[in-house]
C-alpha cells in the first residue's frame, strides 16, 4: 500500500498572500476583500514578507532545503471560487524541497512545501453557488509528502506528528486542514481531493483500503481516477471529472520576481519528537507519556526545563498532566519539593495558583547551613547580634528567599550555632 | 496541431467550438509554422522572465481595508453579502 | 496650462464625439467634464467610474471601483480624463481593426489607424494640443503613433506602474503616451514615472538623460522592409548626418526569430490573464446561474473576439507539458540573449529604424492577409519591446499626404536620452496635422 499526501495549511498571517485585507475569517462575507483577491482586471499581486518567514522555518522544521531564491508559477484551471482562472502556487521555485518527518522506524520524505493562495470559500446552492472571498488569498503552505506511508497506522502516526511540529510552528491543524490523499493499494492511483480535517481523513483513507482491497479480492481492476469524501456518509464516490488529467500549463508568474531567502532568520526549530526522546534517553522516562505531555503544549514543553534528574521529570510530567494552566516559576519550585503523586486535582489547582493551605516545610538542617555560613562570611554579624537581638531581620532577610522560616525559628538557629562555636 | 488536440484545448480554454473552426485551426497552423523557427535557434542563455532585473519587493503584513468594497460588489451579483455564481 | 472655462469643457467633449464619430476614437467619452487639463486614457487602463471594456465585449459593464496608479498621478497634478480610447481588444493588433468599432486614419478614413493603442493616436492626430495615455505590449504605441502621425512614446519596462492596467502580457506590459510633441511626453512621464507599493515590478530606478550622437542602423532589419519606406529612411539617415550624427551600421544574428519570440511568450501570459473572464464578478454577461458552471463559463467566453480565441488557444497549447520547453521556455532564452545583442548594439548610441515596415496600409488590404502575415508586421516594433527598452516612435514624413514614422530606441532606463533625441529633431522638422480640433 502506497500513500501519498498533499496537506494544505493556513498560516497564521494578519494579512493575505499578495494583498493587505484581513485573514480574519469571523467576519461577515465579502467584506475582507479587495481588487487584489477578487481578481479584478488591473489589480497586481504584491507578496507578504510575513509569509516568507513562517513558510521558511516550517520547510525547516520539516528539514527541507529552504531553496535560495522562491519563485511564484500560475496553475491555470476553472472553477468559481478561482477568481483569476489561476492560482498563483509554487513548483520548482518552491520554498521547501526534500525534507523528512520521522515515524516508529522509518521517514516519511516530504517532497516539497510551496506558498500558495486559497481559493474563496463556495457554499452550493441548488442552482447557484454563493462565494465568499473573505477566504481568497489567504497564505497556505501545500505539504506534499512522498508516498512513502504504508499503512492505516503509520498515516495516523504521520499525521500526530505532522501536527505537533506544526504546532510549535504557530499552526493548529485540527482547525482546518485540507488535504489531497493518494492512495493505491495496487497499480493505479486514486486521488480523494479536498479532505477537510484530520478526522475525516482518517476516515476516507480507511474506506478507500476497504473498497480498493474488496476490488482486488474480487480480481476486479481498481481504476485511476479522481473522487470525493462525503463527510455525512464517510464514504468516497468516484468525482464525474474527466478522467484525463488537467492541463494546469505553469508559467512563472511575472506580476511577481524571483525571492531571497537568504536574510530569514530561521529559528532552531521545535521537533516534539525528538524532545521526547532526549528526555526519555537522558532520564530514563517513558517516552509515549512524554510525547502525551508535550506534543501539542507549549505550556508542558516550558517545563521540561525544570527538569534537573530522573526524580524530577516524574514528578514534572505527573505535574502536565494534572494542571490545566502553567504555574509561575515559584510555584513549579514549591510542587516539586512536594508529595504531588498524592495530591487531588482541585488541591493541585489551588496550589498552581499559589493557595497553599499549610506552609511549605522547611529544611531546617539546611537553613542551619546557610546561617552558619553567612556568619562565618561576614564575622561582624555575631558581634552585631550580640548586642542588639534585632540583627536577625537582616538574616532573615537573607535566607528567607529560599526558605520559609519563622523569626523564632531563625533565633533558635543563631544562638544555637553561636553557642557551639563558644565551645 | 491536429484536429483532437485542438478540440481538446477549446475545451480546456472553456471555449465554444465555432462553425468555422477548420478556418480557425489552419490559421493557427500557420502560426505555428511561425514559431516552429526558433527550433533552429540555440542559444544556452538563462531564460529571460522579465527583460529587466526586478528586486524583490515584499509588501509588511500589516492589514489594510480597501475604501471601495460597495463599488466592488456593485459589479457583481450579490445574495446576503455573497457573491452569486454559478451552479457546480 | 491655459484655464479653461464652462464652454471650453463642454466645446471639448462635442470635439472628442465629433473625432469619435469620423475615426471611432473613444470607447467612453467623459460628459462631465468639468475641470482640469483633459488628458484620454487608453481602454485597459481603469479610470474609477469610467467603464472600462479593453474593447472586449466580456467586460462590458465594467466599472473599475479605482483608479490606475497614473491615472491618480495625473489627477494629482490636475489632469483630468475626458475619455477612454478604443483599441485591439485587450491589445492583441497592430492595426486598430480587432474592436467592434474599426478606427480608422484621421488622415484618410479608408486607412488603418494602427493598433492597439489605435484611439490614442486618433485623439492625439485630431484634438490641439492632445495628450494621451497609452500602452504598449509588442508594438502598440509605435505603430498607430507612425500610421497617424504623432509622436508615441514606450518606456523602460517597470519605470511606470502597471497597478490598473489590464493585463496583456505581464512581462511586457509598459504604459506610454503619445502627444504632438516631445516635450509634452517628457512632461507626462515624469508624472507618472517611478515606483509603485502596488506593482512587485515597478522600480524607483533613475532615469537617465544623456543625448548621444550617433545612431546605429540594424542592416539586416532594414532589410525587411518594404522599398519605398527603405527610400524615405535613407533621407532621414542623411539628414540625421547633415546635423552632425553619427551614422553606424552593424547586423544582429537572430533579429529573425523576434516575431515568433515575442508572439509564444506573449500568448502563453495572455492566455493565463484571459482565464479570469467568465461571466461573473465583473463585466455583464451571462446571468443563467443555473447553468453548470463549464457551460456557463463557455457561454460568457464565447463573447471573446476572434483574436482573443487564436491567442487563449495558441497560448494555452505552448504552455502545455508535452511542448513547453520547446516553445515558451526556448523563447525565454532567445528573449535574454537578443536582450544581450541589442544592448551590446546601443553601446555605440541609438538604434533607428522605420517604426513600421509598410507604409499605412489600407483597411481592407489588412482585412484579406491571414493572422501569420498580419504578425509577421511587428518585425520593426517587437525587438525594444521584448527587450522593454525604452523607445519612440517620431513622424518623419509625408509621402502622398500620408505621415511615416521612424522609431529611435535607447539603453534601458535611457528614456529621458531617447526624449531628447526627438526633442533635437522636432527642432528642424515640423509635424502636420490634418486636424487640430478644440
Amino acid at each position: 500500500m502506497k500513500i501519498g499526501l498533499e496537506v494544505h495549511v493556513a498560516l497564521p498571517t494578519k494579512t493575505k498572500l499578495f494583498c493587505s485585507d484581513s485573514t480574519s475569517y469571523s467576519d461577515e462575507p465579502n467584506t475582507n476583500i479587495c481588487p487584489v483577491c477578487m481578481g479584478f482586471p488591473g489589480s497586481k499581486p504584491v507578496l507578504n514578507k510575513e509569509t516568507l518567514i513562517l513558510s521558511a522555518n516550517i520547510a525547516t522544521a520539516l528539514h527541507c532545503r529552504v531553496i535560495e531564491r522562491t519563485s511564484f508559477v500560475r496553475k491555470v484551471y476553472f472553477y468559481p471560487d478561482l477568481p483569476k482562472g489561476y492560482q498563483i502556487t509554487q513548483t520548482e521555485g518552491a520554498i521547501g524541497n526534500g525534507g523528512s518527518v520521522a515515524i516508529s522506524g522509518k521517514e516519511v520524505r516530504i517532497r516539497r512545501v510551496q506558498i500558495e493562495e486559497d481559493p474563496a470559500k463556495v457554499v452550493r446552492g441548488e442552482n447557484y453557488t454563493l462565494l465568499d472571498f473573505n477566504r481568497s488569498g489567504i497564505p497556505l503552505n501545500e505539504i506534499v509528502t512522498e508516498p512513502d506511508i504504508c499503512s492505516e497506522s503509520e498515516l495516523k502516526e504521520f499525521l500526530v506528528e505532522l501536527r505537533s511540529i506544526l504546532y510549535y510552528q504557530g499552526i493548529d491543524i485540527d482547525r482546518e486542514i485540507k488535504t489531497d490523499l493518494n492512495i493505491s493499494l495496487a497499480e493505479e492511483r486514486v486521488e480523494v481531493k479536498n479532505i477537510t480535517g484530520v478526522d475525516s481523513l482518517l476516515k476516507a483513507a480507511r474506506y478507500e483500503i476497504l473498497r480498493q482491497g474488496s476490488l482486488l479480492e474480487e480480481n476486479q481492476p481498481v481504476k485511476r481516477e479522481t473522487r470525493a469524501f462525503d463527510e455525512k456518509s464517510g464514504v468516497t464516490v468516484s468525482s464525474r471529472e474527466k478522467e484525463t488529467e488537467e492541463e494546469y500549463g505553469f508559467i512563472f508568474d511575472t506580476d511577481l520576481t524571483f525571492y531571497d531567502t537568504k536574510w530569514i532568520e530561521v529559528k532552531k526549530p521545535v521537533i516534539p519528537r525528538l524532545v521526547a526522546e532526549k528526555y526519555s534517553k537522558k532520564y530514563g522516562y517513558d517516552e509515549e507519556k512524554l510525547r502525551e505531555a508535550i506534543y501539542l503544549n507549549r505550556d508542558n514543553m516550558d517545563m521540561l526545563a525544570y527538569v534537573d534528574d530522573g526524580a524530577a521529570i516524574e514528578k514534572v510530567v505527573n505535574l502536565m498532566q494534572k494542571l490545566r494552566s502553567k504555574p509561575t516559576k515559584e510555584v513549579i519550585r514549591r510542587l516539586l519539593n512536594s508529595d504531588i503523586n498524592n495530591l487531588s486535582r482541585e488541591q493541585l489547582e489551588r496550589w498552581v495558583r499559589g493557595e497553599f493551605d499549610e506552609p511549605e516545610p522547611v529544611n531546617m538542617d539546611e537553613v542551619r547551613r546557610e546561617v552558619a555560613e553567612l556568619l562565618r562570611s561576614d564575622p561582624s554579624l555575631s558581634k552585631r547580634y550580640k548586642e542588639n537581638k534585632n540583627t536577625v531581620n537582616f538574616i532573615i532577610g537573607k535566607v528567607k528567599k529560599k526558605h520559609n522560616v519563622s523569626y523564632n525559628d531563625i533565633v533558635g538557629i543563631v544562638d544555637s550555632i553561636l553557642s557551639d562555636n563558644q565551645v | 496541431m491536429d484536429r483532437v488536440s485542438f478540440e481538446k484545448i477549446v475545451e480546456a480554454c472553456r471555449l465554444p467550438l465555432e462553425d468555422d473552426s477548420e478556418k480557425i485551426l489552419s490559421d493557427l497552423n500557420e502560426i505555428l509554422e511561425v514559431f516552429d523557427k526558433i527550433d533552429k535557434c540555440n542559444v544556452a542563455d538563462e531564460p529571460a522572465f522579465h527583460p529587466v532585473g526586478i528586486p524583490q519587493k515584499l509588501r509588511e503584513d500589516i492589514p489594510k481595508t480597501f475604501d471601495n468594497v460597495d463599488k466592488l460588489l456593485e459589479n457583481t451579483s450579490t445574495y446576503r453579502f455573497y457573491v452569486v455564481g454559478p451552479k457546480i | 496650462m491655459n484655464a479653461h472655462t464652462v464652454m471650453d469643457y463642454k466645446k471639448l467633449v462635442s470635439v472628442a464625439k465629433n473625432v469619435d464619430e469620423k475615426f471611432n476614437a473613444f470607447n467612453a467619452i467623459n460628459e462631465n467634464l468639468s475641470g482640469g487639463r483633459p488628458i484620454s486614457v487608453k481602454d485597459n487602463i481603469c479610470v474609477s467610474g469610467l467603464e472600462c471594456t479593453a474593447s472586449s465585449r466580456v467586460l462590458r459593464g465594467y466599472i473599475p471601483p479605482f483608479d490606475a496608479t497614473v491615472v491618480e498621478k495625473l489627477k494629482n497634478k490636475g489632469f483630468s480624463v475626458l475619455g477612454k480610447t478604443n483599441m485591439d481588444e485587450f491589445g492583441f493588433g497592430s492595426f486598430g481593426l480587432n474592436t467592434e468599432k474599426q478606427t480608422k486614419n484621421p488622415f484618410n478614413p479608408e486607412y488603418c489607424a494602427g493598433g492597439s493603442s489605435a484611439g490614442s493616436a486618433i485623439a492625439t492626430a485630431s484634438i490641439k494640443d492632445h495628450i494621451s495615455i497609452a500602452e504598449s505590449t509588442g508594438g502598440s504605441i509605435s505603430a498607430p503613433a507612425a500610421f497617424c502621425g504623432v509622436v508615441g512614446f514606450t518606456p523602460t519596462y517597470g519605470t511606470v506602474s502597471r497597478f490598473g492596467l489590464i493585463d496583456y502580457a505581464n512581462s511586457l506590459d509598459k504604459i506610454g503616451v503619445m502627444s504632438r510633441t516631445s516635450r509634452d511626453i517628457r512632461e507626462v512621464f515624469g508624472i507618472i514615472r517611478g515606483g509603485d507599493e502596488r506593482d512587485t515590478t515597478s522600480t524607483d530606478r533613475e532615469v537617465k538623460d544623456e543625448p548621444k550622437r550617433a545612431v546605429t542602423v540594424v542592416d539586416n532589419l532594414l532589410d525587411l522592409v518594404d522599398g519605398e519606406v527603405k527610400e524615405h529612411f535613407q533621407d532621414l539617415l542623411g539628414k540625421l548626418m547633415n546635423a552632425g550624427f553619427k551614422v553606424n551600421h552593424t547586423k544582429i544574428e537572430g533579429i529573425e526569430y523576434a516575431v515568433p519570440v515575442y508572439y509564444i511568450i506573449s500568448m502563453a501570459e495572455a492566455s493565463t490573464n484571459l482565464a479570469k473572464y467568465q461571466g461573473f464578478k465583473y463585466g455583464k454577461g451571462a446571468v443563467d446561474y443555473g447553468t453548470d458552471y463549464n457551460t456557463f463559463f463557455k457561454r460568457a467566453r464565447a463573447s471573446f473576439g476572434a483574436e482573443a480565441k487564436r491567442r487563449i488557444i495558441l497560448g494555452t497549447f505552448i504552455r502545455s507539458a508535452s511542448v513547453k520547453s520547446r516553445y515558451y521556455e526556448k523563447a525565454l532564452r532567445i528573449r535574454a540573449n537578443l536582450i544581450k545583442k541589442l544592448k551590446v548594439a546601443l553601446k555605440s548610441g541609438y538604434l533607428l529604424s522605420p517604426t513600421m515596415p509598410i507604409k499605412t496600409p489600407r483597411i481592407d488590404e489588412i482585412e484579406r492577409l491571414s493572422p501569420a502575415k498580419i504578425y509577421a508586421m511587428d518585425v520593426l516594433t517587437v525587438l525594444p519591446n521584448l527587450a522593454g527598452l525604452p523607445h519612440m516612435s517620431f513622424p518623419y514624413a509625408y509621402p502622398e499626404d500620408m505621415p511615416i514614422g521612424a522609431q529611435i530606441v535607447g539603453d534601458h532606463f535611457d528614456d529621458y536620452s531617447v526624449m531628447s533625441f526627438v526633442d533635437e529633431w522636432e527642432k528642424s522638422f515640423k509635424y502636420k496635422f490634418k486636424y487640430s480640433m478644440g
